[in-house]
């Protein structure tokens, strides 16, 4: 009994830090957010590491990237089309193309992409500068760290979700029409306006605002868990841990708010 | 004494994916809102003129501890603050070496008083005592 009381006092202290942890990430995104709002906090600076993020999350991988939404577009598309159409739900594809794949799946693989990716390559950049004390050296010259290293990096790879995510759905879109027109010979002009008409503003938003969240958040997560750790190099590996599990969970947090969002 | 003083220390290490221009370039273009072209362009005048050109293209990594500590100091000296503090220099190189290419930096720049501080005897120090050298 005694055993049991210990260890479920010690998962309730856990869940609380863990509560206390997000609250501390959001405050530090909100400060984030606050700070790419003013433009004073712009210089060339902090603009060519804006312009490197950009490249690093959507250019570097552009082509490996556009085959990889080609084969995997043409898989899905293909086999909630067919589905539909097994199921004689022809009028209903718009909307599964629009609700499930273009607002709900395709926001969430790209988030755990974009995470795996370029969360977990900041959160071992900024652990490292802490360690080997390079973020002193910022410090010592004047150089805030929020403005130079996690605002343009946050806004950046923003952007750089954004271009993305409307890249794979203009693909995903285009892989749908062929496979329909394999299929049933539908025409173009006909499946766009079945996409069009399935389009609702709530749709719209989500699309954005779950594309702005994410493209922010995975700096800030990995950037706040870099910055507190304390200056030993085997707590690195501990942090890059933690922001995976961090990142993971704020992903499903935002996916099933945007399901309750879909369905109010 | 931050305030006044840019220092140069072992925990003022330079940023190890820029280069050296680029370590240097940073503080111009973050406080003096410098172009990149123009900073860039500054950097590289200031290494030619300090001899040091050669080491432009460079990461931290392929320097010396020389080198590295030389730039340090043209990353301290291209900062807003007026004065350069050097804490314990002998620590960031092999203990043999001795300060006199610092010396001739600052006779080249002329713009920036130069302290080191330093808690070791060493005999480039005169008289090997705990020093404040100007």
């Amino acid at each position: 009994m005694l055993v049991f009381n210990t260890h479920s006092k010690g998962l309730k202290v856990n869940f609380l830090k863990y509560i206390s942890h997000f609250f501390k990430y959001y405050n530090f995104s909100v400060i984030c957010f606050l700070y790419a709002l003013n433009p004073k906090n712009y210089n060339p600076a902090s603009r060519q590491v804006l312009i490197k993020q950009i490249y690093y999350v959507a250019l570097e991988i552009l082509p490996v990237f556009i085959m990889l939404s080609i084969v995997f577009g043409t898989i899905i598309m293909g086999f909630i089309v067919s589905l539909a159409l097994q199921y004689n739900l022809k009028e209903y594809i718009g909307q599964l193309i629009v609700k499930f794949i273009l607002v709900e799946m395709l926001p969430f693989a790209l988030a755990l992409i974009v995470s795996f990716r370029t969360g977990l390559r900041i959160g071992a950049k900024t652990s490292i500068m802490k360690v080997n004390n390079e973020l002193n050296s910022l410090k010592m010259f004047d150089i805030d760290i929020v403005t130079y290293l996690v605002m343009p990096k946050a806004i950046g790879n923003l952007l750089g979700f954004l271009s993305l995510i409307f890249l794979s759905s203009v693909i995903m879109i285009i892989s749908g029409y062929l496979f329909l027109f394999l299929s049933i010979g539908m025409d173009f002009n006909l499946f766009l306006s079945t996409i069009i008409s399935a389009i609702t503003p709530k749709d719209i938003f989500l699309y954005v605002i779950k594309s702005i969240i994410y493209g922010f958040v995975i700096v800030t997560i990995p950037s706040y868990d870099g910055l507190i750790i304390k200056k030993r190099y085997y707590k690195i590996p501990l942090a890059l841990s933690k922001t995976v599990t961090s990142l993971f969970i704020f992903i499903l947090i935002v996916e099933a708010l945007s399901l309750v969002v879909e369905f109010l | 004494m931050e305030n006044n003083f840019a220092i140069v220390s072992e925990d003022t290490p330079l940023l190890v994916d820029l280069d050296t221009n680029e370590n240097i370039s940073l503080i111009l273009e973050y406080h003096y809102k410098y172009s990149i072209d123009n900073a860039t362009e500054y950097t590289n005048e200031l290494l030619k003129k300090c001899g040091y050109l050669h080491l432009a293209q460079k990461r931290p990594f392929e320097l010396n501890k020389k080198d590295k500590l030389i730039i340090r100091y043209l990353r301290a000296y291209v900062s807003p603050k007026e004065k350069i503090a050097i804490i314990k220099p002998f620590s960031m190189l092999n203990h043999v070496d001795d300060l006199s290419y610092l010396e001739e930096l600052v006779d080249i720049l002329n713009e920036k008083k130069m302290q080191i501080v330093d808690t070791t005897m060493h005999k480039y120090y005169k008289e090997n005592r705990c020093p404040i050298k100007k």
